[in-house]
């Protein structure tokens, strides 16, 4: 019997919501455009006029899709009964418990990331679904793609630690693959083989991810009352931000993403898209019908799809599975990277993993949207090299008229039919371009205003404007820096240059030798632009500022945002402020708590991290030791090889293996127990420096005091407690 | 499982030794007090002590070595922190029940017995306009000479651009 949701949303409905997005973006495209064709339309430049007119009727269909969004989301949000159609409509809070939840596999993939921050979150995510009461519903897995031996042998650990405080054996599991094909999207599928059967449901996390129990039972009950729905993504909302670069774009998300998300809800419904994690998806029809094939031609065009979740959205809908976003369900979080830098590396994976979605936008069989968002995604980038092109077209075309003579704007205009100069239309048309580009800031705050806590949890009225302000200042300095960057991405990918699959910082800072490396090729750019402009076409140097102003500020700006000092003194001062920096919601009170318990836990100074801890370490080797498999018949040249690292790694310290070496007597359990009871029982001429300053250390630290009572019993912060050493070198107080 | 190696004959040997004994047992969370009940028990004793203890607190697995039985009854009686809540009973040859039970209680199990699918990648008729890219891609990477020509050509188009804006 179909639910009430099911009569609301009706293949009608979508026609019209989506007809009249279009019909706004038509129209006001429709009237700049023609605004723009008649102030061109006197040059006799006519191929270069052309072609800026149809640069600039691309980028403003853009800038007008967008605020598309702002107005039909602020309209939405602004029903008495939001939206009809938002998945969440379809399971009313009095009808949750009638629906039974299904067995579900909470998995987060991670592949070279801080240990401590995985296991904290999974811990927060655990104890929260566990505050449910439906814990026996929910299995948790971390996979990982980790290379590094370090990481290996840390994510052992804390996965040994985190499954022996939560009592979770056998609910919390922990795989690594040696060899990581097919990047992340290999990494899931490769679960989905292994372990796909056994759950109807999976819940994809990042590694940064944080979700609250609630939320997630609730997706359960999303996906059981809506046989059909394949994906049900939810939108995250940035947390734990520090550093001005982080806290700005924290603030506009906060600020802004609400209405957006209404917005994209709005016309997307059933055919929304996957954003790769903080989703739950359902597993039958994914193992299905979600297996990537490669794409033609080699990377970095080529070659394995790394945007995965935009083509798994697509194959999903190809199949007559719905997707959906929610965008009303909360307790979703996810962190950003900390600054300019780190976020611009994030881009460049993303340039070229939304670059090679270009194959599929002709790929028979997808659905029409599903197409929208394989350009939308291509746009997002390829938009900054035209934007990019338009403006060095306009000053060229100003450095023609200033060569010729030329008028720029000649009589008779449009405008003067109603007694108005071309100037005066030139004029509108930025004013109409400006009140597309702020219109949704307006909206925001004023939707923001409406909700029953106002604007408080933005730190009031008054904080909240000029967070607004700070925020249009900080991201109009970005823009021009940004554009470049992805100008630079697109076409260094399209002329073959690949990207390595690198980790993603989640924390650090920037400075001066880093900002300047990063931004020399900009600031020069805008000294010669500013120089040119300045010689042939001075009129145009205002209107050029705010682009220029980025460009030469660059360092400065990249320097500045990337620290953590001035985010946080906005901070104090409530500015920039969000709803969860205000009222932090549990989940992200357990994170911190839990990241206190991973940093209690981490072996001090004197035992090293990592590999180093796992020969040294009578836990860490055991446990490293348990967790992999036997090679009871190794070919001769192996077992020679092997001793003779062991030998190396024991006359010459970690220092002296490669990490592939490391990574190699890791992976061999006899080596490792051979290397443990090698450093712990060989006289000390057999070992190198490091080895028995570690030795030395220990043992003067065992003999001295009593341990501390706080450390009795916590086997793994043993080492940090015996043996955290003073600033001096010396061991600190016990 | 290896033999443990025999003990150091020397007496500097052996004090070093019972050294390193007493610092791998702090390490091991054991207190001072009863770390010293093994002052004469040098590390390689030690370690065989460890494993014999460990493999008889914590059952063997099918298919599991006698190397690997060790090495996960350590882990397991380490993760149990043994040590420290029963520092009287470690190594005692008769422990008392809970403590094995809590050593029991920290079983490893990182993966789930396996179900396998198949997930095959998926057919995709990517459409003529990606046959004419693909095969545009193939022949400049047939023909890198191609590829360069065409490079210098836009390059030069963009430069006779810039000279037909600065002087008409």
């Amino acid at each position: 019997m179909p639910t009430a949701f099911q009569d609301q949303f009706t293949p009608e409905r979508m026609t019209r919501r989506r007809v009249a997005v279009l019909t706004f973006v038509v129209f006001v495209t429709g009237v700049a455009s023609l605004l723009m064709a008649d102030l061109l339309w006197g040059s006799p430049l006519k191929a270069w006029a052309g072609l800026v007119w149809l640069l600039f009727t691309l980028l403003f269909a853009f800038v007008a899709f967008g605020a598309a969004h702002a107005c039909y989301g602020y309209l939405v949000r602004r029903r008495r009964q939001r939206d009809p159609c938002a998945i969440g409509r379809s399971l009313p809070p009095g009808e949750e418990a009638t629906v039974p939840l299904a067995r579900t596999a909470i998995v987060m993939p991670v592949y070279n990331e801080p240990a401590e921050r995985i296991f904290a979150g999974l811990e927060t995510i655990y104890r929260s679904v566990e505050r449910t009461g439906q814990l026996e519903h929910f299995h948790f897995f971390v996979l990982s793609d980790s290379t590094g031996p370090d990481q290996w042998v840390e994510e052992e650990l804390g996965w040994a630690r985190l499954t022996s405080r939560l009592g979770a054996s056998g609910r919390l599991f922990y795989r690594r693959r040696r060899v990581n094909s097919n990047k992340k999207a290999g990494n899931l599928a490769d679960f989905c083989r292994r372990w796909g059967r056994e759950y109807r449901y999976m819940v994809v996390l990042d590694a940064d991810s944080i979700m609250a129990g609630d939320t997630i039972v609730r997706l359960v009950r999303l996906m059981e009352r809506n046989p059909r729905a394949g994906l049900i993504q939810t939108a995250p909302a940035l947390a734990r931000a520090r550093t001005l670069f982080a806290r700005t774009l924290q603030f506009a998300s906060g600020m802004y993403g609400p209405i957006f998300q209404a917005g994209l809800n709005y016309w997307q419904m059933g055919e929304s898209n996957y954003w790769g994690h903080n989703a739950i998806i359902r597993l039958a029809p994914f193992i299905a019908h979600c297996a990537l094939p490669p794409l033609p031609g080699r990377e970095p065009f080529g070659g394995k799809i790394l945007s995965h979740d935009f083509v798994e959205a697509a194959l999903l809908r190809r199949a007559g599975w719905s997707v959906w976003l929610a965008p009303d369900l909360g307790g979703s979080y996810e962190e950003l990277p900390p600054t300019l830098i780190d976020y611009v590396g994030r881009d460049r994976r993303w340039c070229q993993g939304n670059l090679q979605h270009f194959w599929l936008l002709f790929a028979r069989g997808l659905h029409g949207i599903s197409r929208i968002h394989f350009f939308l995604g291509i746009f997002a980038y390829a938009s900054s090299l035209l934007w990019l092109i338009s403006l060095l077209l306009g000053t060229l075309l100003a450095v023609g008229f200033t060569r010729t003579g030329l008028t720029w704007l000649p009589e008779p205009a449009l405008a003067s039919l109603i007694g108005h100069s071309a100037h005066w239309q030139a004029g509108s048309l930025t004013v109409l371009t400006f009140i597309l580009l702020f219109l949704p800031k307006v909206l925001a705050l004023a939707d923001r205003s409406c909700q029953p806590d106002g604007l408080a949890p933005f730190g009031g009225v008054g904080r909240a404007s000029i967070g607004i302000l700070l925020e249009t200042v900080v991201t109009s300095l970005l823009a021009p820096v940004l554009m470049f960057f992805h100008a630079n991405f697109v076409i260094v990918t399209l002329f073959g240059r690949g990207v390595r699959w690198t980790a993603q910082r989640r924390d650090g800072h920037t400075t001066w030798r880093d900002a300047a490396r990063a931004h020399a090729g900009q600031t020069i750019a805008g000294i010669g632009w500013l120089v040119l402009l300045i010689a042939y076409a001075p009129a145009l140097v205002p209107w050029m500022a705010p682009v220029l102003a980025g460009l030469l500020l660059s360092i400065f700006f990249s320097q500045l945002t990337g620290r953590e000092g001035p985010g946080q003194a906005l901070r104090r001062h409530g500015l920039l402020v969000t709803p969860e920096e205000r009222a932090a919601p549990p989940e992200l009170r357990d994170l911190e708590t839990a990241l206190g318990t991973q940093a209690a836990e981490a072996p001090g100074p004197t035992m090293g991290r990592g590999f180093f801890q796992a020969v040294l370490d009578p836990c860490a080797n055991a446990l490293h030791r348990a967790l992999q498999r036997e090679h009871p018949r190794q070919p001769a040249g192996t077992r020679r090889h092997i001793q003779a690292l062991e030998e190396k790694l024991l006359r010459e310290g970690p220092g002296a293996l490669r990490p592939a070496e490391r990574n190699f007597l890791l992976g061999d359990p006899g080596a490792m127990a051979r290397l443990h009871r090698a450093v712990w029982t060989r006289p000390r001429a057999g070992l190198a420096a490091v080895w028995n300053q570690a030795l030395a250390d220990i043992e003067a630290a065992s003999w001295k005091d009593p341990l501390p009572a706080a450390a009795t019993g916590q086997l793994i912060s043993v080492p940090r407690a015996l043996f955290r050493l003073a600033p001096g070198g010396a061991a600190g107080p016990l | 499982m290896n033999p443990p190696p025999p003990r150091p004959a020397t007496f500097p040997a052996r004090r070093g030794s019972i050294l390193r004994a007493g610092a791998y047992l702090r390490l091991c969370g054991l207190s001072r007090a009863e770390v010293e009940k093994f002052a004469d028990c040098p590390i390689e004793e030690l370690q065989g002590r460890l494993d014999a203890w460990a493999t008889r607190l914590v059952p063997p697995e099918p298919s599991e070595s006698a190397q690997q039985h060790a090495a996960r009854g350590r882990a397991q009686l380490l993760l149990a922190r043994v040590p420290g809540r029963w520092p009287a009973q470690f190594l005692d040859p008769s422990p008392p029940p809970e403590l094995a039970e809590a050593v029991q209680a920290e079983a490893l199990r990182p993966r789930r017995p396996m179900r396998p699918a198949s997930m095959a990648p998926q057919d995709l008729d990517l459409g003529p306009v990606s046959d004419v890219a693909q095969e545009t891609w193939r022949t400049f990477d047939k023909w890198p000479v191609l590829r360069g020509i065409t490079l210098w050509l836009l390059f030069s188009l963009l430069l006779l651009s810039v000279f037909y804006v600065v002087r008409f």
